[in-house]
């Protein structure tokens, strides 16, 4: 950096830290009610986008000139070079664990070009059937995803229209059975005036209809208004309409007759706006949307155990690999993380840009690391803004404001390989925690249980961290981090 | 002390999905319309100050998610509420049947000290529709409204900002008594917290 930027920059940063001081002055002077603990503040939000923005001003300048190395549009690495301070929580005893970690190399993760149709086709034998081992096309669609021409082809795949061992000719079959199969089901409600009449139709009709016409309406192919809208007695708001977005409502009405349990909830129609667009066409894409659906249908059960229950891995995830963080969330009553449920809800669909969407659903889909990688991806843009949720957010909705604001704003590169090292480092940290709970297992049979007893009793009440001797070992393992089960579940 | 200190309201906007919740709350704060808005996920809100009998103060207004379905997320949001508008749309018969359910879910969720008295508007939105598509009338809200306690009631158009500022002003003076009367009868934290608190910051030097 030149000198005149390092001054420019310091003073930024001098602005920004005395103004900081000046807000908190403020509050610890002139307020001192229970509003200058407990409310809102949009200047706290203000003063975090701020540092935000310097964070990254002098990130990328950093990032610049070690990518050198790397020429490439999109050849792009992520070292885990600066290991967060683990040991600052000292009730999860993890000192001796960043120990073993820092003695192991650092993690590189990688970004490639996407998936061409040259490389694609050459996974295929002559009767279009799978020469190479799947996870190699999955490795291929994770680290780059996949080029614009090709994934009306690989997509059918990785969203289950058909199988990856059948041939060409099977395919077909496959595809045409599936027509036979949806024409049947959509007759099912459109053929039928007892049904087209029914009041849980018509609310159905309805839900769909209201969310449709406001779904990626600044897309071209959904923006045109082309053809009257076939049903007159519509409200005046959607008296046109065309050809994708009568499709989009056909085919989550169809999806209604399929899955009836489930009916159509708000989402769903953002799920499958880019499917039908890359599928073109209403059958293929109903089947894309039914095998989506089969990996996020959890999202939209009625009780909600669904999002719940990735909410809630993704707070163990926290609170495994960022302690202070999690402290944070939990001082400031924001542990439900519910800002990060449209995130999870939609796969990120409202933070990236239509193009990006698709690229970073199809790196999803590829489960090539795990198959929750989407939990790493929501970990991933947190930790980028780790500090500054600490330092300048102390509400729950200060953060929530934050955290919405920051859509269309997130790199989709910089963020897969930040997930990516993210997801080595947990796995890592896992096994060491485990190597170690065992190794300290076994040292705890080799003493006798009395023994064992008495000494770690010793050592409690003198608060002692004697190392080196095995006799504390049972303090040791509870001091251990505790690996949950939905943590594990991430490693499949 | 209270009449000095900088007030936030918290204003929620409940109702079906679709009624224009988002709409409303744009229109509002930025003067903005567009029918291109998404169906809101989870939850956000906006920020205006405005100036309500004489005093400054922050409106806090939380746009959700109007799907029931996601209707259990209230909680996290609805605390602390210091008013509650009930909205619907004049075309629509069946979201004007729901405001009840709205209206009780939200008092179980945010369980404000006096649900009896706690302040609620109710706004009748998409007026700028042609007449012949009104399925609810003045009268039939009016009179629902009278038998909640004499809920306030407007019709508004947030596609031609009509009956929007009135309404938020009333909004804002009912939301304000609400925050006042909070503060009277709630217990003031302990304040050697918050002192602890401050020399927490004095003390890390940052």
């Amino acid at each position: 950096m030149d000198p005149i930027q390092e001054t420019v920059k310091e003073i930024h940063w001098n602005v920004l830290e005395s103004l900081s001081k000046v807000a908190r002055f403020s509050r610890d002077t002139a307020e001192p009610t229970r509003s200058v603990i407990d409310e809102y503040d949009p200047g706290r939000v203000y003063l975090a986008k701020w540092a935000s923005s310097i964070n990254e001003a002098s990130r990328a300048e950093r990032l610049e000139k070690s990518d050198e190395s790397f020429p490439g549009r999109r050849r792009r690495r992520w070292s885990d070079s600066e290991p967060k301070r683990w040991e600052e929580e000292t009730e999860v005893g993890t000192f001796e664990v960043l120990n073993d970690e820092l003695t192991l190399p650092p993690v590189h993760a990688i970004r490639t070009d996407p998936l061409n149709a040259e490389k694609w086709f050459s996974f295929f034998d002559t009767e279009g059937r799978l020469k190479v081992e799947l996870n190699e096309v999955r490795e291929a669609v994770f680290r780059g995803g996949i080029e614009n021409d090709i994934r009306i082809d690989v997509w059918k795949f990785f969203l289950g229209v058909y199988p990856w061992d059948s041939s060409r000719v099977e395919r077909e079959n496959i595809l045409e059975a599936k027509a036979q199969q949806y024409w049947a089901l959509k007759r099912e409600w459109w053929d039928s005036p007892e049904v087209l009449n029914s009041d849980d139709f018509k609310e159905q009709k309805m839900r769909i209809e209201k969310d449709v016409i406001r779904t990626d309406r600044t897309m071209e192919f959904f923006a045109i208004e082309d053809m009257p809208h076939p049903d007159p007695l519509i409200s005046a708001s959607s008296k046109t309409t065309n050809k994708k977005l009568e499709a989009m409502k056909d085919i989550l009405m169809t999806y209604h007759f399929y899955n009836k349990d489930l009916g159509y909830v708000q989402g769903m129609s953002d799920l499958l706006a880019p499917v039908l667009i890359v599928m073109e066409d209403e059958v293929p894409a109903f089947w894309a949307f039914v095998g989506f659906m089969e990996r996020m249908k959890s999202n939209f059960y009625r009780d909600q155990s669904g999002m719940r229950q990735q909410l809630l891995t993704l707070e163990h995830l926290i609170k495994f690999m960022d302690p202070p963080l999690y402290k944070h969330l939990k001082n400031t009553e924001s542990l439900n993380l519910f800002f990060c449920f449209r995130w999870i809800l939609i796969w990120f669909k409202r933070e990236f840009d239509w193009e990006h969407v698709k690229y970073i659903w199809e790196v999803l889909w590829s489960d090539y690391l795990c198959t929750s990688f989407h939990l790493f991806v929501a970990l991933a843009i947190l930790d980028k803004h780790r500090m500054v949720i600490i330092e300048y957010l102390k509400q729950f909705d200060e953060i929530l404001k934050y955290i919405n604001d920051l859509s269309n704003t997130i790199p989709v590169d910089e963020t897969l390989l930040r997930a990516e090292t993210l997801f080595h480092q947990f796995q890592r940290r896992v096994e060491i925690i485990d190597r170690k709970r065992s190794s300290v297992h076994q040292d705890n049979q080799n003493l006798g249980g009395t023994l064992r007893r008495r000494v770690s009793e010793s050592v409690a009440r003198n608060n002692s961290t004697d190392e080196g001797s095995s006799s504390n070992a049972a303090v040791v393992s509870d001091r251990l981090p505790v690996i949950s089960e939905l943590l594990r579940d991430l490693l499949v | 002390m209270a009449s000095r200190k900088k007030v936030l309201l918290k204003v929620i906007i409940l109702g079906d999905s679709g009624v224009g919740k988002t709409s409303l709350m744009n229109q509002y704060v930025n003067k903005k319309f567009s029918n291109q808005y998404k169906a809101t996920i989870g939850a956000d809100f906006l920020t205006k100050e405005v100036m309500v009998d004489d005093r400054l103060v922050t409106m806090q207004i939380w746009d959700t998610a109007g799907q029931e379905r996601f209707q259990s997320l209230g909680v996290a949001f609805y605390r602390g509420a210091d008013c509650c508008v009930l909205m619907y749309d004049v075309n629509n018969a069946k979201s004007f049947e729901t405001l009840d359910s709205w209206r009780d879910e939200f008092l179980i969720q945010a369980s404000p000290r006096d649900s009896e008295n706690f302040p609620f508007v109710v706004l009748g939105n998409k007026i700028d529709l042609e007449e012949s598509k009104r399925m609810v009338s003045q009268k039939r809200a009016m009179t629902w409204c009278q038998s909640k306690g004499n809920t306030p009631y407007f019709e508004t158009s947030a596609k031609e900002a009509i009956n929007v500022e009135q309404a938020f002003q009333t909004i804002a003076k009912n939301a304000l008594q609400q925050e006042t009367e909070d503060i009277l009868y709630s217990d003031f934290p302990d304040p050697i917290k918050i002192d602890s608190d401050a020399n927490k910051y004095e003390a890390c030097g940052c």
